[in-house]
């Protein structure tokens, strides 16, 4: 999980209307039992395609909770399901309905893990009445919004969402970890399932590319909307201007794809916070010199300005020179880094227990080198007794800055780090300002680059994990995912 | 072996065949490639109860293996098929989608005790990632506790 950021203030509103037209919707769905629908700038219907007994249809009996008035699991499930639609449904605008086909059924799981749920467009359609892009692939309901008519074949749903009904409900199935049903965030050790259904709906909306991550191929050699604004920030060519090769690459290079849209762009000023940075200064910093790219860690303070600076001291406990803190500092190691920042090695123990030895012994700060080979990566963990801020970075940089501190008394390096934030640069951007999208370094199947960035802060409800600081919030100024869709045609 | 035995046991076989060649047309993306696989279920075969050797199946055969064929996830779920192509009388072009293209968001719980989620896209992979640490795969991009 990422760090989590302070709840910002004033999200609920559009969070309390649409929950109030859920409870609407689900005093409608009693009614008639199928089908729901959330009234809205877009109509959203939840078709329920549960068999009696089952799923949306569990007559288990269920305490109202959280806001959800649902008297049984399947009520309560439903519930929250319109909850989600509520909320797009205020946010999007089309004149015809969005139906959703929506199922809780038994998915995958083990004791550890499970599949929560999956969602998607359920058609793409090209050449359209209206369509602004000829030969280009559109999802089902953003082709429908366009054309001012429902261009699904007849009887079909534009999006699909199945929900494991099994989750935290059985032995084998994550046990003690289902889905809160709740409305209100207040989620504990259970799993969010509205935020889970925002992030999912917004795939099926059009937050997804048609083409193949893996091997580059559109569907039919036809470019999926989606394709006209990821943009290889490398090459400065989009997808739709590509090769196959060159897509495929591109989704395995580290911040090598940004998002190209310009209501993104325009918005991005107002959603991310400015990146941390690690400044090396000093007489002895010699080619070290310079500002460094971190990674932030989810315990003690944030980065801010003004920044937190001092002579960066190594902490040595180990015979090759390295220092790994995960036990109290000695004596010697407490006198150097005592009102200093300390540099400490990755490994052997987790970083909160660093960070608190290092604390302990008298630190202002911590700076973690890597010890192993890659781009840079956060730091998880949680400890409110820690209240000194900590920073990771690379292999390779912490190899350059040990280098500057090899003449050093037991107090002083010579060698000055400042722990704040780079005014000139937003969290999860590019050069230009562009939000970049998520592109892992080494392939993993299924991954996917109809994400954004992890990197981005304050986390986003579209990067491919599901943070515990996330709002029901889809718009700006808390989030990028509405912007986004409106670059491709909402 | 009983001949009711055997009949049952080539009928098993046989839904073996299927699922496999469902399990099989479950990962193509293609339509091409969907239409060879439907093709090839004319290799189901059963063992003839009389003679006790393999032959194909009668339709009637045939109609009963599929009744008794376990239904797919995806039909069970309401999923469509694989990649269908799609047309529209005012010349619009379409494609029903299939798993592939859908999007799983897999939870996994760490010997802390603590979840991480991971959004993939398809089946296979939220097969893959169902049995792989939450971040084990992104850890260049994730937060890691140590």
């Amino acid at each position: 999980m990422k760090p989590a950021d302070k709840p910002n203030g004033h999200r609920r509103l559009q969070q309390a209307a649409g929950a109030a037209v859920a409870v609407i919707a689900l005093a409608l769905a009693l009614a008639i039992g199928a089908v729901t629908s959330a009234h809205a700038a877009a109509s959203i219907v939840i078709v329920n395609l549960n068999d009696p007994g089952v799923g949306f249809n569990d007559p288990t009996p269920a305490t109202p909770a959280g806001g959800n008035p649902g008297t049984t699991l399947g009520q309560q499930r439903l519930v929250a399901f319109q909850n989600a639609a509520s909320i797009w449904g205020s946010t999007l605008s089309s004149n015809v309905t969005i139906r959703i086909g929506a199922s809780f059924v038994p998915l995958s799981c083990t004791a550890t893990s499970a599949v929560l749920g999956s969602a998607g467009a359920n058609e793409i359609w090209s050449d359209f009445p209206n369509a602004p892009r000829a030969n280009t692939w559109y999802p089902s309901a953003l082709a429908s919004k366009l054309a001012g008519e429902d261009v699904a074949t007849p009887g079909q749903p534009h999006i699909i969402a199945r929900f494991n009904s099994r989750l935290g409900l059985f032995p084998d199935c994550l046990p003690g970890s289902g889905f809160y049903l709740g409305l209100d965030r207040n989620f504990g050790d259970q799993i969010d399932l509205v935020t889970v259904l925002l992030h999912e709906f917004a795939h099926g909306l059009g937050f997804q590319t048609f083409t193949d991550d893996e091997t580059g191929q559109e569907i039919m050699d036809i470019p999926s909307i989606w394709d006209y604004y990821l943009l290889n920030n490398q090459t400065d060519r989009t997808w739709v201007e590509s090769t196959a090769a060159e897509r495929a690459q591109s989704a395995v290079t580290w911040r090598g794809l940004s998002w190209n849209g310009p209501r993104v762009t325009a918005a991005v000023p107002q959603v991310l916070a400015p990146m941390s940075n690690l400044a090396i200064s000093g007489d002895a910093a010699g080619q070290a010199a310079g500002n460094y790219e971190v990674g932030d860690a989810s315990f003690g303070p944030p980065l801010a300005n003004p920044p937190v600076s001092g002579q960066l001291m190594p902490v040595v406990d180990q015979g090759d020179g390295n220092g790994l803190a995960c036990t109290p500092l000695s004596a010697r190691n407490a006198l150097a880094v005592r009102g200093n920042i300390a540099l400490v090695d990755r490994g052997n123990c987790d970083f909160v227990t660093k960070a608190k030895n290092v604390q302990n012994a008298g630190a202002i700060g911590m700076v973690v080198a890597d010890n192993q080979p890659g781009d840079v990566a956060g730091m998880s963990g949680n400890d409110p007794g820690i209240a000194i801020p900590s920073v990771r970075i690379t292999q390779a940089n912490g190899v350059s800055i040990k280098a500057s501190l090899q003449r050093r008394s037991r107090t002083q390096s010579g060698v000055m780090a400042s722990l704040g934030i780079n005014q000139n640069r937003l969290a999860g951007t590019d050069a230009q300002g562009r939000i970049l999208m998520y592109t892992p370094t080494i392939y993993s199947p299924g991954s996917t680059v109809s994400h954004y960035t992890t990197e981005a802060r304050s986390n986003q409800l579209m990067e491919p994990s599901i943070n515990d600081d996330l709002t029901h919030e889809v718009r700006p100024p808390r989030d990028l995912t509405y912007p986004l869709l409106q670059d491709i045609g909402w | 072996m009983s001949r009711q035995k055997m009949m049952t046991l080539s009928m098993l076989a046989a839904l073996c065949v299927l699922a496999s060649l469902a399990m099989h047309a479950k990962a193509a993306g293609q339509q091409d490639r969907q239409d060879q696989r439907d093709r090839q279920e004319g290799m189901v075969v059963v063992r003839d109860p009389q003679t006790g050797k393999m032959r194909a199946p009668t339709p009637e055969e045939l109609r009963a293996l599929r009744a008794k064929a376990p239904p797919s996830a995806a039909a069970l779920s309401g999923t469509p098929p694989q990649n269908k192509a799609l047309t529209r009388r005012d010349g619009a072009r379409g494609v029903r989608l299939g798993e592939k293209n859908l999007v799983y968001e897999v939870v996994t719980r760490s010997p802390d005790g603590k979840l991480g989620s991971q959004c993939v896209q398809g089946d296979a992979a939220a097969e893959d990632a169902l049995h792989r640490p939450a971040n084990a795969e992104h850890k260049e991009h994730s937060h890691e506790a140590r």
